[in-house]
C-alpha cells in the first residue's frame, strides 16, 4: 500500500491486532498453561462457532447493513437439529437447517433491497420471530442430541485439530479469497462504499444486499449446528448475546459499520481479541460477570484508540 | 492601504505530499483577489488553513497586524472570516434556512424563532438571487442552488473577508451574473474576497489582483493591469497549452443513434424531442433549473417519473421502464454532476473506483488480476493528469478537480458506445480540460456518440457539432456549431 505511512498511521489501523499480540504476551505470562497447545486449540475451536457467524456478518456489514437476528437463528437451527435428527438423520436435517437459514437470509434481505427498510429493524423483527420459532419446537427446554455424526463434528478432530477448527479455518480463506478476489467481494465493498454509486455503476445493488443475507443466514444456521454438536444439546436460549458480541468483533477487528471498509481479516483479529481475553480471564479464575466487565472496558479502549493515537500525534507534532 | 490578512511562509504536508510549501499572500480590503493554479496546486488548502479547517505545519497568519491561530473554523469565523468550500458542507436534511444559520438559530435557545429565522433567511437567498425557499429541505435542491445557499450562508456572517472556492464551476449566464453583483455589494462594503476559479475570462474580469499557485507555491501576483490569458496559463501550467480550435464542420449525415420522440417529467420537462447520431457531440445548454440535467437523469434511466419513449438503435424503450443497469447494459453510460454522491467511492482507492464500471476488462473468469487493475488505473492518471501520491489514494485526499478526473476515467473505462456527460469539465484545470477535451473528440471520431451538458457555454461551441437550447423544460432552439455563439444561446436560454 502507502509506502509513506508512518509508524503513527501504521499503529492506527493495526490497532486491534497490537492489542492483541500484546494481550497476547500478557496472558502467556500471567497464566503458564494460556501457552499450552491444549488451552489454544480450545480456544480457538471455542472461538471458531462465533467466528463461522462473524464471517457472514462481515459481509452484511461490509455492504453497509447489519444483521441481528443471527443469535436467534443459531440457536433455532441447532433446535431444529435436534428435533429433526430422529425423524430423517443427521444429514438431511444439517441441509434442512441449513437452507432454512438462507430462506431467511431471502426473506430480510427483500425486505431492506426491495422495500428499503432498514436492517436494523427488520433484523430485529426476525430475530423475535426465531427466537419464538425455537422456543415453539423445544417447548423451551434444552433438547439432548445423540447423534454420532453431529458428535464426531462438534468433538471430533483430525489430524489432531477439531474439526469445528477446520470449518472455520476453511470458511475464512474462502471468505477472504472471495472478498479479495472476486467479482462478488468487488461489487459487495462497492455496494457498503456507496449503493447510490454503485447503483449508478450498473451494479444491482439489491441483488448483493440479497446476496449478504444469505450468506449470513447459512453461517448463522451452520454455526448453530457447530454449537449443538459441541455441546450434545441444543438449547433455545443459547443466541441472546451472540449477535451483539459478534457485531463486536466484527468492528473492534476495524471494519467500518457505515459499510464498504474492512475485511475478513480483521473480524479473525477483533474475533480473537475477545477469545484470549476470555479465555485468560478464566485461567485466571475471574467471576464471569467480572469478564464482561472488563471486556467492556477493553472494547471502550479500542473504540476510543483512534481518538487517542490522534491526540497522541498532535502533541508530537507540538512538541517538535 | 494595510493589507488585512496576511499569511507568511506556511507551509502544511499530508502523507506523500507537500501540499503547500512557504507561501505568502496578502488580502487587502474592498479588493476581489483571484487565485489559479492547476488542480492539486495547493489553492484549497490554502483557503483551509486560512478558515481554520486544517492547522498549518508551519508559518503564520497576521489578522489586522496581529498575528493569530485559527485552531477551529469557529474561532475564523468570529474574526470575520467567512469560507464557501469548493466542496459542499451543507446538512441535506435541513432546510435551506437552517443550514443558513446552522448553529446560530435565532431566537431563544429554548425557543427557536422560526419566523424571522425564515425571514432572514430569505433575505438573504434574495441577496444573492436565488430562487429558492428558504423551507426547502437542502436534499432536494439542484447542486447550483447549493451553491447558492452557501454563498447567502457565508454572507450570513457579516464578515470582513469572503473566501470563495470555485463558487461559479456548476453556474452560467444569469446565474453567473447575480454572483458577480453579489461580490460587487461585498467590495463596496469593504469586504476583502478571495475568488478561485478555473474560467480565466472570470478572473481577468472581476479580480483586481491575481495570484497563481503552482506546486504548493505561489508563483507570482500581478494587477490586473499586467494580467492576460497567456501570462495566466503559463503561470499556472508552467509552459503554454496549446488551446482547442473550433470543430470543422462535421462529417456528413450518419445514422441515428439515440432517437428521443417524446419525453416529459412532471413538470420540470415537457414533450422533449432530439435525436442523437453516430459520432456526434450534442451539446445542451440551459439555465439551471432549465431541466438540463433531467434529460440526462431520464436518458441513463434515474428519473423514476420520466414518461414517453425512445429509440436505441432502433428499439423503441419506454421511460418507465429504463434503470441505470439497463442503460449500461445497452451501452450508455453517465458521468453524473454530483461526484461526491454519486460518481465516486470516496475511502476506497482509486483504482477500484475506475475499474468497477468494468470489471470484466481487468479479470480473468470472474478473478481479479491486480496488476491489471493498477496498471489501467495508472494509464488514466498519466492521461488524465491526476495529481496522487499512486493508485492506491482514496478519492477523499484528492484536489476538488482530481476528483472529477477520475469520474471521468471512470466513465471511459466502461468504454460505452452512448456516453452522456454532465458538467465533465467542473473544477478542472485548463491543462487537463483540454486532455479531456481531445478525449471527447476522439471518442465520437471513434464513432461514440456524445451528450454533453455544461455550464460553461463557451466550451460548448468549439467542442460540439449541435447545440441544443432547453428552456423551462422544452426545447427552445437548436444551432449547428459554426452558428452558435454565447449570446445566441443565452437569448435562447433566458426566453
Ligand atoms: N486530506 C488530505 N489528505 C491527503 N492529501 C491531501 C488532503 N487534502 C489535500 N491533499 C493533497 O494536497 C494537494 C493540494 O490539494 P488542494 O485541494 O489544495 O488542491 P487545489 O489547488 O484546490 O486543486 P483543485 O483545483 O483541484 O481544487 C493535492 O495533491 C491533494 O491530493
Ligand atoms: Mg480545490
Amino acid at each position: 500500500m502507502n509506502r509513506t505511512l508512518g509508524v503513527g498511521a501504521f499503529i492506527r489501523k493495526q490497532r486491534a491486532l497490537l492489542i492483541l499480540v500484546a494481550g497476547f504476551i500478557a496472558s502467556s505470562f500471567a497464566s503458564p498453561y494460556f501457552l499450552t497447545a491444549d488451552n489454544l486449540l480450545n480456544l480457538v475451536s471455542q472461538a471458531s462457532i462465533n467466528g463461522v457467524i462473524a464471517l457472514g456478518m462481515t459481509f452484511v456489514v461490509l455492504s453497509g447493513e447489519l444483521d441481528l437476528s443471527v443469535g436467534a437463528l443459531n440457536a433455532f437451527s441447532g433446535v431444529l437439529v435436534a428435533r429433526l435428527i430422529p425423524v430423517c438423520g443427521a444429514g438431511a436435517s444439517m441441509i434442512i437447517a441449513i437452507a432454512l437459514g438462507a430462506l431467511a437470509g431471502v426473506g430480510t434481505g427483500w425486505l431492506v433491497a426491495r422495500l428499503h427498510l432498514n436492517s436494523f429493524v427488520v433484523t430485529l423483527c426476525t430475530m423475535f420471530v426465531f427466537n419464538g420459532l425455537a422456543l415453539l419446537l423445544s417447548d423451551s427446554r434444552p433438547v439432548e442430541i445423540d447423534n454420532p455424526v453431529l458428535g464426531a463434528l462438534g468433538t471430533g478432530a483430525v489430524l489432531g485439530v477439531p474439526v469445528l477448527i477446520w470449518i472455520f479455518a476453511v470458511l475464512c480463506a474462502t471468505a477472504w479469497y472471495v472478498l479479495r478476489y472476486t467479482w462478488y467481494g468487488r461489487n459487495v465493498l462497492a455496494v457498503g462504499g456507496g449503493a447510490k454509486v454503485a447503483e449508478l455503476t450498473g451494479i444491482a445493488v439489491h441483488r448483493y444486499k440479497i446476496s449478504v443475507f444469505v450468506i449470513s443466514g447459512v453461517c448463522a444456521a451452520l454455526g448453530g449446528i457447530m454449537l449443538s454438536g459441541l455441546l450434545s444439546s441444543a438449547s433455545p436460549t443459547v443466541g441472546g448475546s451472540t449477535a451483539l458480541s459478534v457485531i463486536t468483533s466484527v468492528v473492534v477487528g476495524g471494519t467500518s459499520l457505515s459499510g464498504g471498509e474492512g475485511g475478513i481479516l480483521q473480524t479473525v483479529v477483533g474475533l480473537f481479541v475477545f477469545a484470549v481475553l476470555s479465555n485468560s480471564l478464566s485461567l485466571l479464575n475471574v467471576p464471569s460477570f467480572n469478564q464482561t466487565i472488563i471486556e467492556g472496558l477493553v472494547l471502550v479502549v479500542v473504540v476510543g484508540w483512534d481518538y487517542f493515537s490522534r491526540r497522541m500525534a498532535a502533541l508530537s507534532r507540538l512538541a517538535n | 492601504m494595510e493589507p488585512i490578512l496576511r499569511i507568511k511562509g506556511i507551509s502544511k504536508s499530508f502523507p506523500g505530499v507537500q501540499a503547500l510549501r512557504n507561501v505568502s499572500l496578502d488580502i487587502f480590503p474592498a479588493e476581489v483577489h483571484g487565485i489559479v493554479g492547476a488542480n492539486g496546486a495547493g489553492k484549497s488548502t490554502l483557503m483551509k488553513v486560512l478558515s481554520g479547517v486544517i492547522q498549518p505545519d508551519a508559518g503564520e497568519i497576521v489578522w489586522k497586524g496581529a498575528q493569530v491561530r485559527f485552531p477551529t473554523p469557529l474561532a475564523a469565523q468570529r474574526q470575520g472570516i467567512a469560507i464557501i468550500h469548493q466542496e459542499f458542507s451543507l446538512v441535506p436534511t435541513l432546510s435551506v434556512a437552517e443550514n443558513i444559520f446552522l448553529g446560530r438559530l435565532a431566537g431563544k435557545p429554548w425557543k427557536v424563532s422560526w419566523r424571522e429565522l425564515y425571514d432572514e433567511a430569505s433575505a438573504l437567498l434574495e441577496r444573492v438571487g436565488a430562487k429558492v425557499h428558504p423551507k426547502t429541505l437542502v436534499r432536494q435542491l439542484r447542486i447550483a442552488d447549493m451553491q447558492f445557499v452557501e454563498i447567502a450562508k457565508a454572507l450570513s456572517f457579516r464578515a470582513e473577508i469572503v473566501i470563495m472556492d470555485e463558487p461559479s464551476a456548476v453556474l452560467s449566464g444569469p446565474e453567473l451574473q447575480s454572483l458577480f453583483r453579489t461580490i460587487e455589494h461585498l467590495t463596496q462594503s469593504g469586504v476583502g474576497v478571495v475568488y478561485i476559479s478555473h474560467r480565466l475570462e472570470e478572473i481577468t474580469d472581476i479580480c483586481e489582483r491575481i495570484s497563481v499557485m503552482r506546486d504548493g507555491q505561489v508563483v507570482e501576483t500581478f494587477p490586473r493591469a499586467e494580467a492576460n490569458r497567456e501570462r495566466i496559463i503559463r503561470g499556472i501550467a508552467g509552459a503554454d497549452i496549446q488551446e482547442m480550435e473550433r470543430r470543422q464542420e462535421s462529417q456528413g449525415a450518419r445514422e441515428v443513434v439515440l432517437d428521443v420522440v417524446n419525453l416529459s417529467l412532471g413538470h420540470k420537462l415537457t414533450n422533449i424531442r432530439f435525436s442523437l447520431r453516430r459520432g456526434e457531440i450534442l451539446g445542451l445548454a440551459g439555465l439551471v433549473g432549465s431541466g438540463r440535467s433531467e434529460i440526462a437523469r431520464s436518458l441513463f434511466g434515474l428519473e423514476k417519473n420520466a414518461v414517453g419513449e425512445f429509440m436505441l438503435n432502433n428499439r423503441r424503450i419506454r421511460f418507465q421502464q429504463w434503470s441505470p443497469r439497463k442503460a449500461i447494459q445497452h451501452g450508455i453510460t453517465m458521468l453524473p454532476e454530483d461526484r461526491k454522491n454519486e460518481g465516486l467511492l470516496l475511502s476506497h482507492p482509486m483504482y477500484m473506483n475506475v475499474t468497477m464500471t468494468r470489471l470484466p476488462k481487468v479479470s480473468r473468469k470472474g478473478w481479479m488480476q491486480f496488476r491489471r487493475e493498477i496498471l489501467a488505473a495508472e494509464n488514466f492518471v498519466e492521461r488524465l493528469r491526476i495529481k496522487a501520491p499512486s493508485v492506491h489514494a482514496r478519492p477523499l485526499t484528492l484536489s476538488g478537480g482530481n476528483q472529477q478526473k477520475v469520474v471521468f476515467g471512470k466513465c471511459l473505462f466502461s468504454e460505452p458506445q452512448v456516453l452522456i456527460l454532465d458538467e465533465p469539465t467542473r473544477g478542472v484545470d485548463i491543462g487537463a480540460r483540454q486532455e479531456i477535451y481531445h478525449i471527447i473528440r476522439d471518442l465520437a471520431a471513434e464513432g461514440k456518440s456524445i451528450l454533453l451538458i455544461s455550464s460553461d457555454w463557451a466550451e460548448l461551441m468549439p467542442l460540439c457539432d449541435r447545440i441544443i437550447v432547453i428552456h423551462e423544460g422544452k426545447v427552445k432552439a437548436e444551432f449547428h456549431a459554426h452558428e452558435a455563439d454565447v449570446e445566441k444561446i443565452m437569448q435562447a436560454a433566458l426566453n
